[in-house]
C-alpha cells in the first residue's frame, strides 16, 4: 500500500514540474544566444594596450589636466562612477565625493560601464549613439574615421570625450590661455583636428616626469609623437579596453555555454520571464542584451540635459529627426546589477525601481518630487513612450522578483 | 486446495485494490494534488493566447519571439491536461477547473458596492 502511495506522489510530482531548462533551450533556440565570447573582438593592436592603460589613468589629456578616463569609470566600481550623472572638469576626488566637492561641471548623463564595449558586435556607443556602425560603415559626429586612421568604433568613441568641453577641454575663462580649453569648433570634425595639434604640441614639448614617462611610453609603443593625431590615442585606449576591460564571465553564458547549474530555479524562471511575457529581449536582445536601437521609456527628464533648456531630447540631438525626441540607445544590459544608478541620467536608483517603471511608470512618480521641468514637460516625454512595453505581461509579485534574480546573473 | 483458496482471495484483494486505486485513488490524488497549477496554467496559457493573437497583428518580430516562448506556458498546460487524463481525472472536472480558473477574476458586485455604503448615520 505504502509503494502504491509513493507511486502516485512521484507520478503526481513528475506532472507538477515544470521543465525550466526544457523552456530555456528553447529560448536560447529561438534567440539564437551563444553567450559571451571574449575572442570576439573588434579590429586593435595590442601593442599599444600598455600606452592605452597609461593614457585611460593620465590626466594629461584634458584641458585643465585634472580629468581622466578613470575618473568616470572607476574600477571598483565596473567602470561606472556611481553617480546620477557625472562630475567632469574642475572637479576632484571619486564617485560621490566628486559630487561632494561641488567645484566639477555637471556632464549631464549617466557614465556607462565599459564592459563588453570591445566586442565585434558592440556597435552603437553613448546614449545618442553618436558612434555608430551601419551597414559596415563607421559614422561618427567627427566625419569619416577610416581615413584618419581609427582601428574601431569603440577607438572614435573613447575620444570623443575629449572633444567634450564639460568632460576634458575644460571651461573657458578669461584668466586661462590654455590651448585645449580655447577649443571650441562647433563641428566635432574641426575640434578633431585643433585638439589633435594641441595634444602633439603639447606632449612633445611640455617639460616634467610625468610627461617623460607619457614619450617613453609613446617610444616603446612604436607609436609616431611627430605624426600623432587622436586617433592613435583612440587607438592605443581601444587597445587596453579591449584587452584589460571588455571580457568577464557571467553565469547565463555560462548557462547559455551548457552548464546547467550556473543559475537557480528562481533565476531560470527569471530569465523565462525576460525572454518570453516580459518582451525584455524585444530590446535587450543577442548575447549583448541590446538590439543598439533607440526607443523612449518615458524617462523623467530631471533637472540637467544636453539640449536646450536643460531638457535632454535624446538621439534626435544627432538625427535631428521628431521622431527620435527622448528616445535612447537601448543600454547593453551586461552586469546590470553592479552598474547603478540608472537611465540616461541616472534618475533610477536602483534595478527595482527602473524595471518597475518599464511596466508601470506611475508607482516611481507617487514618492518622487516633481521637479519644476517635468511637472510642465513630462507630458511631451510620456507620449514618446514605445508602444512595446504595452505588451508586457508581469502580472504577479513572482515574476517581478524572479526577473529581478536573473538580472542579477547578466 | 488451502493454498488454492489463500491465492484466490488475496487475487481478489489486490484486483479490489488495483481496481479502486485506479477508479478512485489516483484520479481524487491527482486531482487535488494538481488542480491549483492546473488552474494557473489555464490562465497562463490564456494569457499568452490572448497577447499572441494581438502581437501576431503587428509586424514586430521581436515580439513575436517572445510570444512564442510565452506559448510554452501553454504546452505545460497541455502536459498537465494530458497527465492528469491519464491518471483518470475526467474531462468533465478538468472543463470545471478551468471554469473555476477564469471566474477567479470576476467579483460580485455586492463587493464593489460595498465600501460605497453607510456604516453608521
Amino acid at each position: 500500500m505504502r509503494l502504491l502511495l509513493l507511486l502516485i506522489i512521484i507520478s503526481s510530482y513528475q506532472a507538477v514540474a515544470s521543465d525550466i531548462d526544457f523552456k530555456l533551450e528553447k529560448v536560447i533556440e529561438i534567440y539564437a544566444l551563444q553567450g559571451f565570447d571574449c575572442k570576439a573582438v573588434q579590429n586593435n593592436d595590442p601593442t599599444l594596450s600598455s600606452l592605452g592603460e597609461m593614457l585611460f589613468e593620465s590626466k594629461l589629456l584634458s584641458g585643465g589636466m585634472d580629468t581622466s578616463c578613470s575618473t568616470c569609470h572607476l574600477k571598483d566600481l565596473s567602470r561606472v562612477d556611481g553617480l546620477p550623472v557625472s562630475i567632469g572638469v574642475g572637479g576632484s576626488g571619486e564617485g560621490i565625493d566628486r559630487l561632494l566637492d561641488g567645484q566639477g561641471i555637471i556632464v549631464p548623463r549617466n557614465s556607462f560601464t565599459l564592459l563588453g564595449r570591445g566586442h565585434k558586435n558592440y556597435s552603437t556607443y553613448f546614449w545618442d549613439g553618436k558612434v555608430q556602425t551601419e551597414k559596415n560603415r563607421l559614422v561618427s559626429i567627427i566625419g569619416d574615421a577610416k581615413s584618419k586612421g581609427f582601428h574601431s568604433p569603440l577607438s572614435v568613441a573613447a575620444v570623443l570625450p575629449i572633444l567634450a568641453r564639460d568632460e576634458f577641454l575644460g571651461v573657458l575663462s578669461e584668466s586661462k590661455n590654455n590651448d585645449m580649453e580655447s577649443i571650441d569648433n562647433s563641428y566635432y570634425e574641426m575640434r578633431y583636428q585643433t585638439a589633435s595639434r594641441a595634444l602633439q604640441k603639447r606632449i612633445l614639448n611640455t617639460k616634467g616626469k610625468s610627461w617623460d614617462e607619457l614619450r617613453a611610453k609613446f617610444l616603446e609603443s612604436n607609436l609616431d609623437l611627430e605624426g600623432l593625431e587622436l586617433s592613435g590615442i583612440g587607438n592605443a585606449l581601444a587597445s587596453f579596453l579591449i584587452e584589460k576591460e571588455s571580457c568577464f564571465k557571467n553565469r547565463w553564458s555560462q548557462y547559455i555555454q551548457g552548464k546547467r547549474e550556473a543559475l537557480s530555479e528562481n533565476e531560470k524562471m527569471g530569465a523565462y520571464v525576460f525572454y518570453g511575457k516580459g518582451r525584455c529581449a524585444s530590446c535587450h536582445s543577442g548575447d549583448l542584451l541590446s538590439d543598439f536601437k533607440f526607443h523612449s521609456i518615458g524617462v523623467p527628464q530631471g533637472d540637467v540635459g544636453v539640449s536646450i533648456y536643460g531638457q535632454d531630447l535624446g538621439r534626435s540631438e544627432i538625427s535631428l529627426n521628431q521622431k527620435d525626441r527622448f528616445k535612447f540607445k537601448t543600454p547593453s544590459l551586461l552586469k546590470v546589477s553592479k552598474t547603478k544608478p540608472y537611465a540616461h541620467n541616472g534618475v533610477f536608483t536602483n534595478l527595482d525601481e527602473v524595471v518597475l517603471f518599464h511596466l508601470n511608470p506611475i508607482p516611481y512618480f507617487k514618492d518622487k518630487k516633481w521637479s519644476k521641468k517635468d511637472y510642465f514637460n513630462y507630458g511631451r516625454v510620456l507620449s514618446s513612450r514605445s508602444e512595446m512595453l504595452s505588451y508586457i505581461d508581469v502580472l504577479t509579485e513572482d515574476d517581478f522578483k524572479h526577473l529581478l534574480s536573473f538580472l542579477e546573473t547578466l | 486446495m488451502k493454498l488454492l483458496n489463500i491465492i484466490f482471495k488475496i487475487s481478489i484483494i489486490l484486483l479490489v485494490l488495483t481496481y479502486l486505486s485506479k477508479e478512485i485513488l489516483i484520479p481524487e490524488f491527482s486531482y487535488y494534488n494538481n488542480k491549483e497549477d492546473y488552474m494557473k496554467l489555464t490562465l497562463a496559457c490564456g494569457f499568452a493566447m490572448d497577447s499572441n493573437w494581438y502581437i501576431e497583428q503587428g509586424a514586430n518580430s521581436e515580439l513575436q519571439k517572445s510570444s512564442e516562448i510565452q506559448l510554452l506556458d501553454c504546452h505545460d498546460y497541455d502536459k498537465l491536461r494530458k497527465h492528469m487524463l491519464a491518471d483518470g481525472v475526467s474531462e468533465y472536472r478538468l472543463s470545471n477547473l478551468g471554469l473555476i480558473a477564469l471566474e477567479i477574476n470576476q467579483k460580485p458586485a455586492e463587493q464593489l458596492a460595498l465600501p460605497h455604503k453607510f456604516r453608521e448615520r
